[in-house]
C-alpha cells in the first residue's frame, strides 16, 4: 500500500526540485555589463597608494589567489621610498625575483649604501675647486645600480602593464615615480619539444612546435640562422590579449604581404581567440568557401622552408600549430617529405596525391552517376557481378551510398572521441565487422564497401587536415549531383568547383597559381624539380630575392 | 556575392527539375535486363521478322552451390514487324527493361535476303545502345537455335564466351572478325564488298552445342554470292594483312606421304592495283615468316639446302593457293572482299571518275599476279639429327 | 593590373575553345560532306589561307597599338558604327552559340536523357554560363587554361586510339570532287576558323602587344592540327557515303574505340570532357557579348548584359523545330555568316581604319 501511495504521490507531484541554471534571464542586477572604457589608456600615478588601489581593483587581487603584491621599502641616500612588486604566482621565476629584485632593493649593499654625491666633472679656477655634481634621480639610480636584471623596461600604461603581468613579467612600482619597471622574470611549466605527431616524416627534423611562443620563436631562430629573420610581436583579443608573433625574412618576403598580414591581425575586433584555427578563419580572404587559405603546420623545418620562400609565419601563443601564408592549392597537396627525398620519388608521390584528391572528391559521385545513368561504361563481367551482388539489396544506390558514407563519418568521429585503449577496437569493430555484417545482411553491396573504403583511404593521403575535411564534405555534394544529373551534374559541379578555386586568393596570391593564371617563368609548379635545378623562388609570391641558387649550384663539378 | 548564391540556387532547382522530368526513364543497373545476343530468322511471311534475344542472368562468381550449374542466360524468340516491336514484346515477358548496350553478337540466318540484313544492321546502328563493334555472324543454322545452343565451352558466362570466340585471326585464321559497323560501312564502301562470318553450332546428341565459326560469306550488290572455306579464309586474311598467327600444312618435298606443319609467325602483303586495258591488274607480294612445327626422325633443318628446298616448295604451294582464292573471289563470287579497291582508287584523281569506273563490277574481270617469299627460320627445339 | 592581362598561351586557348567546340559538333562532317576524300587537303589549304589572312590582319592592326576592332570602328565611323558593329558581333555570337548548343543538347538528350526536356538541358548550360560570368572574365579564362589541355588530349587520344582502324586509302582520290570544289568552293570552309573573331578583341588584353603575332600563329596552327586530326578520324574511319550521321561526328568515332576486350564504351568518358568544353565555350561567348555591350552600349550594370545574352541564346536555341533546321543552320547559315562577319566585314573595317590612320599620320607629318 505504501508503495502505491508513494507512486501516486510521485505521479501527481509537480514540484520540481532539480537544480536548474538558465543563462541570460534578466540577470542584469547580478550580471551587469561592465563598460570597457574605464580600463583604457590609464597611466601610472605618481602616488604609490593610488597605484596600489588601482592594481587591487584591476587585477582583482582580493579574489585572485595567484596575484601576488609584495610591498616593501627602498633605502636610498638616506631616504626611504615605498614600493611594491606585482606578479602572478606560477608564471614567474621566484628565485630570480628574490635574488635580483627584492634583495638588491631591500638589503643593505654597496650600491644602496653609497651616500656621496656623484661627481660628473671638476675644474680648478682661481684656486677654487668647482665640481659638477649629477642631480640624484631615483629612477636612474635604481635602473643603473639596484636592478641587476637583464630585461627591464619602463612602462607607464596600465594596459601594457596588465598584458605583461599576465604573460609572466614582474612589475615594480615606486612611490613618486609615474611609471613601473617591467621586469622579465618568466618561468612556467611547459611541454618540452617533442616529435611532430600529425606530420611525421622519415628523413627530416623531428622537432615540433609547442604551446609556448618564446620556445617556438627560439626554435625558428635556431633553424634559420639569418639576422634578417624578423619576429614581430602583436596581441590579438581585447580581453584575452594573447601574443602573436609575425615572422618573415626582411630581404625576401614581399613588404606588401607582410603589411597585409599585420593589418589583418591588428584589425580584429574580438574579445578572445582560443586557437590558431579561429585566427585563420578570421584573416582569410574569402568567407564563402571552406577551402583552407592558410597552411598550418607543427613542423619547424616546414616553417623555415616556407619562410625562405618568402612567406609569412604567424605563431599564436598557446597553440603548437603555426599559420603560413599565402598558400596555394598546390601547397596543401605537398608533404614536408617532398624536399627530403629524390625528386623522382617525390613526384611519384605527388601524382598519387593528386589522384587521391580526385578519387576522394569524385569516386562516390561517379559511381552513383555511372550506375544510374551511364552503366555502359562498366565492363560486362564486372557489371554482371555488381548486379548479382545487388540483387538482394533493398535500397537504391543513392540511399545505400549515403547510408554507408554517413556511417563511415560516424565511425571516424567516434574514433576521435574514444579513449586511446579502445580506439583501435572501435576502428576494427566499426569498419570491418559493421561493413562485413552489412554486406551479409544484404543492406549494402560489396562493391559499395570497396568504393567507401577506397574513398576513405585516399582521404587520409591528403597531407592537409583542413583540406581533407573540405573534401569529405564536398563529396556528398558530388554524390547528389551525380544522382540528379549523371555526368552532366558532376561536370557542372566540377566546373563550378574549379571556377570557385580559380577565383580565390590567399593574401593576394591566386589560389591556383601557377596554373591559373598561367605563370610561365620561374614558377615552381606542382612537381618538384631536382635539387640542383631549384634556381628560383615561386614567382607567384613576388619575393624581393628571386634567385635561390646559382645557375650551377654544384661548383665542385665544374 | 548574393547574386552568385541566387544563381547557385537557380542551378540546383534546374537540376532537380531535370531529375524529376527524367525520372521515368532513369533505369539503374538493377532495373535492366542485359541482352548479349540478337538473332534474326526468316518466316514464311516476308514482312515478319523472327527476333531472338539472349538475355544474361547475372550470377555472382561465388555462386557455385549445388551440382547443377544454373543457366547463365535465357533466349526468347518472337515474331514481329520491326526489331523495336520485337524488343517491346519480349519486354513484356521479362520484367526489366531490355538494354542492348552489352550485346556481343548479332546473328543473321543465312536464309534472310541480304537487303533485309543491311536494313536490320542500319536499324541496330541507329540504336543508341548497340555497340558498333559487336560481332556479326551469318549462321548456317537458325539464329534462335544458335543462341539457344551455344554453351560456353571454357567460360562461365556466355558474354565472355562471345568475347573470345569470334577473334580467330589471332590464333587460327579460319574465319574473320567482322563488326557491325564494319559490315554496314563495307556495304556502302566503293573500295570493296562486305563479308560476314559463317557460323554454326556443333552438338552431340542430347547435349548443348558449341559455336563453330568456319569460313566467311561474301556479298555483292546486296546479294549473298557465296562462301569461302576455312583454308581459303586463311589466304583471305593473309592477303588483307589481318592474319597474326596460324598453322598451315604443306606436303613434305622429301616425302610425298607426309606433311610439314608450318607455323606462320607473321605475314606481310604489299598489294598494288593498276588499270590495264580498262580492267584491274592486281599484284600481291606476300612475305611469310615461318618456322617448322612438325619434326620427324629423318629431318635435318640445319641444312641450308633442305631449308631452301622447303622454302621453294612452300612458295609455289602458297602462290597456287592464293591465286586460287583470288580468282575465286573474282570469277565465282564476283566480290572484292579483299578490298583491292583502296589500291585501285589511287589511279584516279577525282571521285566522279572513280565512281564512273565502277570498280566493284570491273573486279570480276581482274587479273592477279602473286609473288610469295617464304622465309623459313628453321624449327623450334628439335632441329634435326646429324 | 598586370595579372589581368593574358599571356600568349591563355589567349591561344581562348581561340582554340571556340574551334574545339565546333569540331566536336559537326565541323568534320561538314568538311567531309563538301570535300569528300580531299577533306584533309582542303583543311591544309584553308589553314594556309587563314595564316595569310592573319598576317594581313596583323599588319593592319599595327598602327593601332593595343586597340580592338570596336575601338578601330569608332575611329572609322564614330560611335554609331561602334554600336552597330557591337550589335552585329553580339548577334552573330548569339546565333552561332545557340545553334551549337542546341546541337549538343540534342545529342545529350538522344543518348543519355531521352525524357528530359530540351529546355532544361539548355537551361543548365546557360545558368552555368551566367554563374561563370559572375565570377568574372579573368576566372573564366583561368579555368579555360586548366581545361584546355585535357580537352586537346581527348581529341588526340581519339585519334591515336583509332589509328589501327584507319584506312589511308580514303584520302584517295586526292582531289575529291575536283579542283574547283577543293580550292574554290572549299575556301568557304575557312568558316571553320570562326574562333578567329577572338583575335580581333584580344589585343588590348595581352600582357605584351608584340605577342599578338605569336598568339595568332600558335592558335591557328593548333586549331589546324586539331581540325586535321578530327577530320582524319572521321574520314579515314568511315567511307564517305556513310558519314552522314546526325549526331556528333567525333562521338561516332569515339564509339568505335576499343581499349582491349574489357573496356566497353568509352564515349561516356569523352562526353564527360566535352560537356566541360561546351560550358567553357558558352561562358566565353557570354563574356565576350558582355564585353561588346560594355564597349558599345555601356549599360549601367554589366550583369544585365549577362542575363540578356544568356536568355537570348536560350530563346534562339529553342527556335529550330527539328534536327533538319539545326543541320541547315550548322552547315549552311553558319558557313556564310562566319565568312561574312568574321572574315569580310572585320577585314573591311580594319582596312578602312588602316588607310585612314596612314593618311592622318601623313597629314601630321606634313604639318
Amino acid at each position: 500500500m505504501n508503495f502505491f501511495r508513494k507512486l501516486i504521490y510521485d505521479l501527481t507531484n509537480d514540484k520540481n526540485d532539480e537544480y536548474q541554471f538558465i543563462l541570460g534571464e534578466n540577470n542584469s542586477k547580478t550580471n551587469p555589463e561592465l563598460p570597457n572604457e574605464l580600463q583604457k589608456n590609464q597611466k601610472v600615478y605618481d602616488s604609490l597608494d593610488v597605484n596600489l588601489e588601482y592594481v587591487h581593483s584591476r587585477f582583482n587581487s582580493l579574489i585572485n589567489s595567484d596575484v601576488v603584491i609584495r610591498e616593501f621599502l627602498i633605502n636610498v641616500k638616506g631616504k626611504q621610498f615605498k614600493a611594491f612588486i606585482l606578479y602572478i604566482d606560477g608564471m614567474v621565476n621566484t628565485d630570480s625575483i628574490n635574488n635580483f629584485v627584492l634583495k638588491p632593493l631591500m638589503l643593505k649593499n654597496y650600491s644602496n649604501q653609497f651616500d656621496g654625491p656623484q661627481v660628473v666633472s671638476e675644474a680648478v679656477a682661481s684656486n677654487i675647486l668647482v665640481r659638477r655634481i649629477k642631480k640624484f634621480n631615483i629612477v636612474d639610480y635604481i635602473l643603473d645600480n639596484l636592478l641587476p636584471q637583464n630585461d627591464v623596461e619602463k612602462v607607464n600604461d596600465f594596459d601594457k602593464i596588465a598584458q605583461d603581468v599576465v604573460s609572466g613579467n614582474c612589475m615594480l612600482f615606486i612611490d613618486t615615480v609615474n611609471f613601473a619597471f617591467d621586469i622579465d622574470a618568466k618561468k612556467f611549466d611547459k611541454r618540452s619539444i617533442a616529435e611532430p605527431k600529425n606530420e611525421p616524416v622519415i628523413m627530416g627534423s623531428q622537432e615540433a612546435f609547442v604551446e609556448n611562443l618564446r620556445t617556438n620563436t627560439s626554435m625558428l631562430r635556431r633553424n634559420l640562422c639569418n639576422e634578417n629573420l624578423i619576429i614581430e610581436s602583436l596581441s590579438v583579443g581585447k580581453s584575452d590579449k594573447n601574443q602573436v608573433a609575425v615572422c618573415y625574412i626582411k630581404d625576401i618576403a614581399n613588404s606588401d604581404l607582410v603589411a597585409e598580414v599585420k593589418y589583418r591581425l591588428n584589425n580584429l575586433d574580438v574579445d578572445y581567440l582560443i586557437s590558431v584555427g579561429e585566427l585563420s578563419q578570421l584573416i582569410k580572404d574569402d568567407m564563402d568557401t571552406s577551402l583552407p587559405e592558410t597552411l598550418s603546420t607543427e613542423r619547424v623545418d616546414n616553417s623555415v622552408s616556407y619562410l625562405l620562400q618568402g612567406r609569412v609565419v604567424v605563431i599564436y601563443n598557446g597553440c603548437p600549430y603555426v599559420l603560413i601564408m599565402p598558400a596555394t592549392i598546390l601547397d596543401f597537396l605537398s608533404s614536408p617529405e617532398d624536399v627530403n627525398v629524390n625528386h623522382v620519388f617525390a613526384n611519384l608521390f605527388k601524382v598519387i596525391r593528386i589522384i587521391s584528391f580526385c578519387i576522394t572528391l569524385l569516386l562516390p559521385g561517379m559511381y552513383v552517376a555511372i550506375v544510374t545513368y551511364h552503366e555502359e561504361v562498366i565492363p560486362t563481367e564486372l557489371l554482371f557481378s555488381i548486379v548479382a551482388s545487388r540483387s538482394n539489396v533493398p535500397f537504391m544506390v543513392i540511399v545505400e551510398i549515403l547510408l554507408m558514407e554517413v556511417s563511415f563519418e560516424v565511425i571516424r568521429e567516434a574514433g576521435l572521441r574514444v579513449p586511446t585503449p579502445l580506439g583501435s577496437t572501435v576502428g576494427i569493430v566499426g569498419a570491418l565487422v559493421l561493413g562485413q555484417a552489412a554486406v551479409e545482411a544484404d543492406i549494402v553491396s560489396p562493391i559499395l564497401i570497396i568504393i567507401i573504403a577506397i574513398t576513405g583511404i585516399t582521404s587520409f593521403s591528403i597531407p592537409d587536415y583542413n583540406l581533407g575535411f573540405h573534401l569529405r564534405i564536398h563529396r556528398f555534394v558530388f554524390i547528389l549531383l551525380g544522382f540528379l544529373g549523371g555526368f552532366l551534374g558532376i561536370v557542372a559541379g566540377l566546373f563550378m568547383y574549379l571556377l570557385n578555386m580559380c577565383s580565390l586568393r590567399s593574401f593576394g596570391v591566386p589560389y591556383m597559381a601557377p596554373y591559373a593564371p598561367l605563370i610561365l617563368k620561374n614558377n615552381s609548379g606542382y612537381f618538384v624539380k631536382p635539387t640542383w635545378k631549384r634556381e628560383f623562388r615561386n614567382s607567384a609570391l613576388d619575393p624581393k630575392k628571386k634567385r635561390v641558387q646559382g645557375k650551377t649550384s654544384m661548383k665542385w663539378r665544374t | 556575392m548574393r547574386s552568385k548564391k541566387i544563381l547557385i540556387c537557380f542551378f540546383i532547382i534546374t537540376l532537380i527539375v531535370f531529375y524529376i522530368s527524367n525520372y521515368s526513364t532513369i533505369y539503374t543497373i538493377d532495373d535492366l535486363a542485359y541482352v548479349i545476343g540478337i538473332g534474326f530468322d526468316t518466316t514464311d511471311d516476308n514482312g515478319i521478322i523472327k527476333l531472338s534475344l539472349q538475355v544474361a542472368i547475372p550470377n555472382s562468381h561465388g555462386d557455385n552451390q549445388g551440382s547443377s550449374q544454373s543457366e547463365s542466360s535465357i533466349v526468347k524468340t518472337v515474331e514481329c514487324n520491326t526489331i523495336n516491336d520485337g524488343i517491346n514484346l519480349i519486354n513484356s515477358y521479362i520484367g526489366k527493361k531490355l538494354s542492348l548496350s552489352y550485346c556481343k553478337v548479332i546473328i543473321f540466318s543465312k536464309d534472310i535476303p541480304s537487303k533485309k540484313i543491311i536494313n536490320y544492321t542500319a536499324t541496330l546502328l541507329n540504336d543508341v545502345e548497340v555497340r558498333p563493334y559487336c560481332s556479326v555472324l551469318l549462321s548456317k543454322c537458325e539464329a534462335s537455335y544458335f543462341l539457344q545452343n551455344s554453351e560456353p565451352l571454357l567460360e562461365k558466362l556466355s558474354s565472355k564466351y562471345y568475347n573470345s570466340t569470334p577473334s580467330p585471326e589471332q590464333t587460327t585464321g579460319f574465319t574473320e572478325h567482322i563488326n557491325l559497323v564494319d559490315f554496314y560501312n563495307d556495304y556502302y564502301d566503293t573500295f570493296g564488298d562486305p563479308c560476314a562470318v559463317l557460323g554454326d553450332i556443333t552438338s552431340e546428341e542430347d547435349e548443348k552445342g558449341h559455336i563453330e565459326n568456319f569460313g566467311i560469306a561474301s556479298f555483292h550488290n546486296g546479294m549473298l554470292t557465296g562462301e569461302l572455306t576455312g583454308e581459303e579464309t586463311i589466304y583471305h586474311l593473309i592477303v588483307t594483312n589481318q592474319l597474326q598467327n596460324t598453322v598451315l600444312s604443306i606436303p613434305n618435298p622429301f616425302n610425298d606421304s607426309e606433311y610439314i606443319a608450318l607455323s606462320i609467325d607473321s605475314t606481310h602483303t604489299k598489294s598494288k592495283a593498276k588499270i590495264v586495258n580498262g580492267f584491274p591488274y592486281i599484284t600481291c607480294n606476300v612475305k611469310f615468316n615461318t618456322r617448322i612445327l612438325s619434326s620427324s626422325i629423318n629431318s635435318d633443318y640445319l641444312d641450308k639446302n633442305n631449308l631452301e628446298k622447303i622454302e621453294d616448295y612452300a612458295n609455289s604451294f602458297f602462290k597456287v593457293n592464293i591465286e586460287n582464292y583470288l580468282y575465286k573471289t573474282s570469277l565465282v563470287l564476283k566480290s572484292d572482299i579483299a578490298k583491292f579497291g583502296k589500291y585501285g582508287v589511287r589511279n584516279f584523281l577525282t571521285w566522279d571518275k572513280w565512281k564512273e569506273y565502277d570498280w566493284l563490277t570491273k573486279y570480276a574481270s581482274s587479273t592477279f599476279k602473286v609473288n610469295v617469299d617464304t622465309h623459313l627460320k628453321s624449327s623450334y627445339l628439335v632441329v634435326g639429327i646429324n | 593590373m598586370e595579372e589581368e592581362k593574358l599571356n600568349f598561351i591563355e589567349a591561344s586557348f581562348l581561340v582554340l575553345t571556340i574551334l574545339i567546340s565546333h569540331i566536336i559538333m559537326d565541323l568534320p562532317n561538314m568538311i567531309i560532306k563538301s570535300q569528300n576524300s580531299s577533306a584533309v587537303l582542303n583543311v591544309i589549304y584553308i589553314t594556309i589561307l587563314v595564316l595569310i589572312y592573319f598576317f594581313i590582319i596583323n599588319k593592319l592592326f599595327e598602327p593601332f597599338d593595343s586597340k580592338n576592332i570596336l575601338s578601330i570602328s569608332e575611329f572609322v565611323g564614330g560611335k554609331t558604327l561602334k554600336v552597330i558593329l557591337g550589335i552585329i558581333y553580339s548577334l552573330y555570337l548569339i546565333c552561332i552559340s545557340a545553334v551549337i548548343l542546341r546541337g549538343f543538347c540534342e545529342t545529350l538528350k538522344i543518348i543519355y536523357f531521352p525524357k528530359a526536356g530540351l529546355w532544361i538541358i539548355l537551361g543548365i548550360f546557360l545558368v552555368l554560363a551566367m554563374l561563370a560570368n559572375k565570377f568574372g572574365e579573368r576566372n573564366i579564362i583561368k579555368i579555360n587554361t586548366i581545361l584546355m589541355p585535357v580537352i586537346l588530349l581527348s581529341v588526340f587520344v581519339i585519334f591515336i586510339a583509332l589509328l589501327r582502324n584507319f584506312e589511308i586509302s580514303r584520302v584517295f582520290p586526292l582531289l575529291g570532287n575536283g579542283v574547283k570544289s577543293t580550292f574554290v568552293d572549299g575556301a568557304l570552309n575557312m568558316c571553320s576558323f570562326s574562333g578567329f573573331i577572338i583575335l580581333f578583341f584580344v589585343r588590348p588584353n595581352l600582357k605584351n602587344v608584340k605577342d599578338y603575332k605569336k598568339v595568332g600563329i600558335v592558335s591557328i596552327l593548333l586549331s589546324a592540327s586539331y581540325l586535321v586530326l578530327s577530320v582524319a578520324s572521321s574520314l579515314l574511319l568511315f567511307p564517305f557515303l556513310t558519314a552522314n550521321a546526325e549526331v556528333l561526328s567525333v562521338y561516332l568515332s569515339a564509339c568505335t574505340i576499343r581499349f582491349g576486350k574489357f573496356m566497353p564504351r568509352t564515349d561516356a568518358l569523352f562526353m564527360f570532357i566535352w560537356i566541360f568544353t561546351f560550358i567553357s565555350y558558352l561562358s566565353i561567348i557570354v563574356s565576350y557579348i558582355v564585353k561588346f555591350s560594355k564597349e558599345s552600349i555601356s549599360p549601367k550594370s554589366p550583369s544585365i548584359a549577362t542575363y540578356i545574352s544568356a536568355i537570348a541564346i536560350f530563346i534562339v536555341a529553342l527556335l529550330p523545330q527539328n534536327s533538319t533546321q539545326v543541320h541547315f543552320f550548322q552547315n549552311v547559315v553558319y558557313k556564310y555568316l562566319s565568312i561574312t562577319i568574321v572574315f569580310i566585314l572585320s577585314f573591311v573595317i580594319l582596312l578602312i581604319g588602316y588607310i585612314k590612320k596612314k593618311k592622318l599620320n601623313k597629314t601630321r607629318e606634313i604639318q
